[in-house]
């Protein structure tokens, strides 16, 4: 008896380190996703949002060192029904936006795989933050595809998704999230 | 070896390498897939907490060797807490291997974690970011130089251009032709003329320019309008640079010609290449600046894990070489107690090959030999118990023998100490065997007897013969005795006298009743000799008188006297002969029940009127039960022992009493006539139950042996003592 409870007892503090360590590196910054819309354009449904503090300073300075960063934006179309659980995903886009500071330049590149020009240059800093946090026209389906009295819900979440550390520190920085960002998901109803 | 526990051992074993494998499993994988997310760049989604759960998965793996560690420490407390064997050794070993990894573990540490901080620290030195800002700033001014060198160049191309028809002619047509040796004359790599809608009105490339679309100059003029150089990057990944110089209006007279002239330069590749590197290598700068202090905590945690990992690692090494050192001697010191409190059918299970379990090879051979050993130990106490057990039977059946043997048997040793006496000794000397017991013989005999054994002695060293036999008439007590009397000399193998064992056969009834029945025998003939002619003799001598009456009538007649004497000496000899038939003849006795007591005092009640004389007392318990008795018969036998004590007080006064008892135990009664008068010999003694033996001058020596007959043939038995201070006691002893 005595055994198992010196094993619970065991169990139960090293669960509790690791909840502890869990809590002090759990990501602390807060961003949102802002002015989300979705238009109808040229047969397609179009979708533009916003990232709000994505970027903190720590990043920044990150960014302007060189390390290539990468956001991830996630964007879910489904069916409204009565049942969230029943609901089932149209479409599931995953589109990623990098910032690489070209310091022999002087200029931003960013790429945006959801323009037809998929690498922009800006000099300006704050200019680059604005096109990296920014979805603007992403066409995301068909509007034949959906139907005409169907009710529709966007979902749309972003993520940091890599940061480029050099050399081999990314292996050694197992317990250091850096300047990780994730929002929650924000959802945008669509009648048609 | 119990096969059972051989099979659980096995499954453990196997279970604890299965488990061993699993963890490793798990370790590699996970280590794999930290490799594959960070390395590989995977796509999958990634989430804060999921990459957190992922990497720290492994540190999950190193807090699972600390849950070991830790609950073999709490377990180590607990053992010395309950004083459990081993915990002494296991504790010093578990100290000697944390001292051991610690003293050289924590000083590396600290050297380890010093230097890579003061390297690290060395490395962000103000020297070392100014020398990499300088080289940055060194290629910039280089990028600006060439610019402005370009920038010039692109004025003298337009001044050069302004003089073709193309600008000149309103008529000419778009686009026109670049002269070639611009190109040479500038050193340029292209020379493009955009219109003021953006149109392309003249290009020029050399051949040596790598690829560059026309569109995507003009993109990148219009991403930056007001830039007059602008840096780009050739599909082929080499450098260049562009100027712009904007056509005036009025140096033009083609309305479509107003653009601008864009002259395009690649560096040189060995330049740009070691740009490239410099810049690399200050973003690493500044990257690694970025992450100076994430490092040193990283750096910090990782060799902090290294250093735990190496500890615990010893610890739990520790604790383990302290179970296979500890595990085998507990269980040893464990055998060995249980070997010591008797258990032999110990066997210790190893199948190490080191010295532990030679050592338990030799233990288990050891205890082995000792249960082989104590199984023949047992086997022959086994065979002793048997022996013994049956020479304690055996001497317990010649005990019971011996107790019960009708001889008495006493053996003595050779200084004459009595060790033995059965109970017919006991019964024939009135002594008890525990009082005689390592007693010297001379403390229980009397002169006589004495000299009996003094007799024996003699004759022993005379003849030398160690066994010796005789038959003698001894007085025992009061008693008198016909003992037949063997001894038997006991010598060891080596002939050493070892003393004396001594056989008492009681002979006195045998001999009594030999003579009685030899008495009888002669009792019968001579009634059947003597009362024949008796009659005749008798008859002729009362003829004789009748015949001769004359001469019985004369005084003095011899005749007369003869004759009367003749009869009446035959009248004494019938009577004498009658006595001698009765005694040979007695009648069966016709046992009833009777009151012994009532038949007493009728007997006495005879005498006490006749023998005012003399004293009668009579003296009996209450208890007397009746008896199964001839009355008659015994009438007669108490007539003849009052008429024999009467006789032995001499016609002098004195007192006879008779004594009735009763023993409950023994269940019988005692009859005890005594008197006061002159008393018996020790030879009367013997004899006085004898037929015919008889101190008076007229007794015919058959009472008391008529006495004897009678209560013999009640199963009684009657014997003589000597009355105290005087006469004589006849005790009768008859089964109530």
């Amino acid at each position: 008896m005595r055994k198992v409870l010196t094993n619970v007892l065991l169990s139960l503090l090293l669960l509790g380190t690791m909840g502890l360590i869990a809590t002090l590196l759990r990501p602390v910054q807060e961003a949102s996703i802002s002015n989300m819309q979705a238009v109808r354009n040229q047969g397609n449904l179009e979708l533009s949002f916003s990232v709000e503090d994505s970027f903190s300073p720590k990043m920044e300075e990150a960014i302007l060192s060189g390390v290539p960063t990468t956001f991830r934006f996630r964007v879910v179309l489904q069916r409204k029904k009565k049942f969230p659980f029943l609901r089932k995903a149209l479409l599931d886009i995953v589109l990623e936006h990098t910032i690489k500071y070209d310091r022999l330049k002087d200029r931003f590149r960013i790429r945006l795989p959801e323009q037809s020009e998929s690498e922009v240059l800006v000099k300006d800093f704050e200019e680059a933050k604005a096109v990296m946090s920014t979805v603007r026209n992403l066409r995301v389906i068909p509007l034949w595809r959906l139907s005409e009295s169907g009710s529709y819900q966007l979902l749309v979440k972003a993520e940091l998704s890599k940061f480029h550390l050099p050399l081999f520190f990314r292996y050694i920085l197992f317990f250091i999230s850096l300047w990780d960002f994730e929002t929650d998901w924000v959802h945008l109803s669509i009648d048609l | 070896m119990d096969p059972s526990s051989t099979q659980s051992h096995k499954r453990k074993r196997r279970q604890r390498i299965i488990w061993t494998m699993a963890t490793l499993a798990v370790i590699v994988y996970f280590g794999v897939m930290e490799g594959w997310f960070f390395r590989l760049e995977s796509d999958v989604p990634l989430t804060g907490n999921i990459l957190f759960a992922l990497v720290n998965l492994n540190v999950i793996l190193l807090l699972l060797l600390t849950y070991l560690v830790l609950r073999n420490i709490v377990k180590l407390i607990f053992e010395r807490k309950r004083n459990i064997l081993g915990h002494k050794l296991r504790t010093r070993l578990v100290i000697a291997f944390v001292g051991l990894t610690l003293i050289p573990t924590i000083p590396l540490f600290w050297l380890t974690t010093q230097f890579i901080f003061s390297s690290m620290d060395h490395w962000f030195t103000q020297k070392v970011e100014h020398s990499l800002d300088q080289s940055i700033s060194l290629m910039k001014d280089y990028l600006e130089y060439e610019g402005e060198e370009l920038l010039r160049d692109s004025q003298l191309v337009a001044l050069d251009l302004l003089g073709s028809p193309l600008f000149q002619s309103d008529e000419s047509e778009l686009p026109g032709t670049i002269p070639p040796h611009l190109l040479g004359q500038y050193q340029l790599d292209g020379i493009y003329v955009f219109g003021a809608n953006g149109k392309l009105l003249m290009q020029s490339r050399s051949s040596n320019m790598p690829n560059i679309h026309a569109r995507r100059i003009r993109r990148i003029l219009m991403n930056e309008p007001s830039a007059p150089v602008i840096p780009f990057t050739f599909a082929n990944k080499r450098e260049g640079l562009m100027a712009r110089t904007p056509i005036r209006p009025e140096l033009v007279s083609h309305p479509d010609a107003m653009g601008e002239v864009v002259v395009v330069a690649a560096l040189p590749s060995s330049i740009t290449s070691k740009f490239v590197g410099i810049t690399a290598g200050y973003e690493d700068y500044l990257q690694m600046k970025l992450l100076h202090q994430p490092l040193k905590i990283s750096h910090f945690i990782t060799y902090s894990i290294v250093t735990l990992l190496v500890i615990f690692a010893a610890i739990w090494f520790g604790f383990f070489l302290a179970k296979t050192l500890t595990g085998p001697i507990q269980a040893l010191v464990s055998a060995t107690r249980s070997v010591a409190e008797g258990d032999l059918n110990v066997e210790l299970d190893s199948d190490r090959n080191d010295e532990l379990g030679m050592l338990i090879g030799s233990f288990n051979t050891m205890v082995r030999d000792l249960r082989e050993g104590r199984e023949q130990l047992a086997n022959a106490y086994g065979a002793l118990q048997q022996s013994h057990v049956e020479l304690e039977d055996r001497r317990r059946y010649m005990e019971i023998v011996l107790t019960n043997i009708a001889a008495g048997v006493v053996s003595v040793d050779q200084q004459g100490l009595i060790i033995t006496m059965n109970k017919s000794a006991e019964a024939i000397f009135g002594v008890k065997a525990e009082e005689t017991r390592r007693q010297h013989y001379s403390r229980f005999l009397q002169n006589p007897q004495l000299d009996i054994v003094r007799s024996f002695m003699n004759t022993h060293r005379t003849t030398r013969q160690p066994y010796l036999e005789q038959q003698l008439q001894v007085i025992v007590g009061n008693r008198p005795m016909v003992l037949l009397i063997k001894v038997s000399v006991l010598q060891d193998e080596t002939g050493s006298p070892l003393g004396v064992v001594i056989v008492f056969d009681d002979l006195t009834d045998l001999e009594k009743a030999q003579r009685m029945a030899a008495w009888r025998e002669v009792a019968r003939r001579i009634a059947h000799e003597i009362k024949n002619p008796l009659t005749p003799i008798k008859l002729c001598a009362q003829r004789l008188r009748r015949k001769y009456t004359d001469i019985l009538e004369s005084e003095d007649s011899v005749m007369n006297e003869c004759t009367d004497t003749i009869i009446q000496q035959v009248d004494h000899m019938k009577h004498l002969v009658n006595e001698f038939s009765r005694f040979a003849r007695l009648p069966r006795a016709n046992p009833t029940p009777c009151d012994l007591s009532h038949i007493v005092r009728e007997s006495i009640a005879l005498y006490r009127h006749n023998f005012s004389h003399i004293t009668f007392e009579v003296e009996q318990t209450e208890d007397i039960p009746l008896l199964n008795l001839d009355g008659d018969q015994f009438k007669q036998v108490m007539i003849n022992l009052l008429d024999n004590a009467i006789h032995a007080l001499d016609g002098v006064g004195g007192t006879i009493s008779v004594k009735l008892f009763y023993d409950p135990i023994l269940k019988i009664v005692r009859l005890e006539c005594s008197d006061t008068g002159h008393g018996l010999s020790s030879e009367d003694k013997l004899r006085v139950f004898e037929p015919y033996y008889s101190k008076k001058e007229k007794g015919t020596g058959l009472g008391l042996a008529i006495v004897a007959s009678i209560v013999a043939d009640h199963q009684g038995f009657i014997r003589v003592r000597d009355n105290s201070p005087r006469g004589t006691v006849f005790i009768i002893e008859l089964p109530g």
